[in-house]
């Protein structure tokens, strides 16, 4: 296996972080890790705190880069090969056509209880990946809930 | 933020580079030169370990090798434009011309990623990388970085 992507959920899916990094790297494989600049998640934002939509994706880019960062951090650290991604638009039509254009192998995605906003929408979205992206998936279970 | 880490005479004009690590040594050399850094191959030997590892070039022409190294004592940010394009073993594949080249102390990591991801960020700009590449002078890729730096 050689490419591997880990897709960049949030800061709170740290989980699905060190599992995508301790399997890149007993694979030897390149470590692709996106995060995506969700348009229905930059409305719901931005309609939440009143603030203009341009703003608020420029805000959750700069956070996601972040995020990609401190990752790709860690991973050079165990010597494992990274490749970093930022994308806009719907989260789930870009990940199908990433995984097909990059030619993934496997997808790793951390999951959170749904309990909150946030996991609701993180379990939907869970359900859809398995149904659209055409690789193997796992879903790492964050919190060890 | 990025504005607090330039300086203009870290700022380089180059016609053509032979290739990626001839000019980041050419950059480090600058800020030696400047006495901003003390040593310059402890900080060209963790470079080409981060790119060797992974290739930097990142966004439409713009590239970001970046390490930290106990070899700085403040953050570091040398900047390249380059008018003939470089190849940079990017995984687009495309030219680079401009190259932000990011070296921070150890123990800075916190500031280090707020740097790589402001800069990523408005390299993701399409005006912003459209400005930089028509830039004629440092002072002008200065006040580039200043306007789009919000």
């Amino acid at each position: 296996m050689d490419k591997i992507l880990l897709y960049i959920v949030s800061g709170e899916t740290r989980a699905s972080w060190d599992r995508a990094i301790e399997i890149s790297k007993g694979l030897s494989a390149t470590l692709y890790a996106l995060f995506v600049v969700d348009k229905d998640i930059v409305k719901t934002v931005s309609d939440l705190r009143k603030t203009d939509e341009i703003d608020t994706a420029i805000k959750i880019e700069e956070e996601g880069w972040k995020y990609l960062y401190y990752l790709e951090d860690m991973a050079v650290n165990q010597g494992v090969k990274t490749a970093l991604f930022v994308e806009e638009g719907d989260t789930i039509d870009i990940l199908r056509k990433f995984v097909k254009e990059k030619k993934i192998e496997l997808l790793i995605v951390g999951h959170r209880r749904g309990l909150r906003i946030e996991g609701r929408r993180e379990e939907r979205m869970v359900q859809q990946l398995i149904e659209y992206v055409q690789c193997p998936i796992l879903i790492e279970k964050e919190g060890g809930k | 933020m990025i504005e607090n880490f330039l300086d203009v005479d870290l700022i380089i004009f180059f016609d053509k580079v032979e290739d990626k690590f001839t000019m980041i040594g050419e950059m480090v050399d600058r800020a030696l030169k400047k006495g901003i850094i003390m040593t310059r191959e402890p900080i060209l030997h963790k470079i080409r370990e981060r790119e060797e590892l992974e290739s930097t070039g990142v966004i439409e022409g713009i590239a970001i090798p970046h390490a930290r190294t106990e070899a700085v004592k403040d953050l570091l940010i040398v900047i390249s434009v380059i008018k003939e394009g470089l190849d940079f073993n990017s995984l687009d594949g495309k030219p680079v011309n401009i190259v932000f080249l990011i070296v921070a102390p150890e123990d800075a990591k916190h500031e280090y990623i707020q740097i790589l991801a402001r800069i990523s960020r408005m390299c993701r700009q399409e005006d912003f990388r459209k400005s930089l590449m028509e830039a004629s002078s440092p002072s002008e890729v200065m006040s580039l970085l200043k306007s789009f730096d919000t």
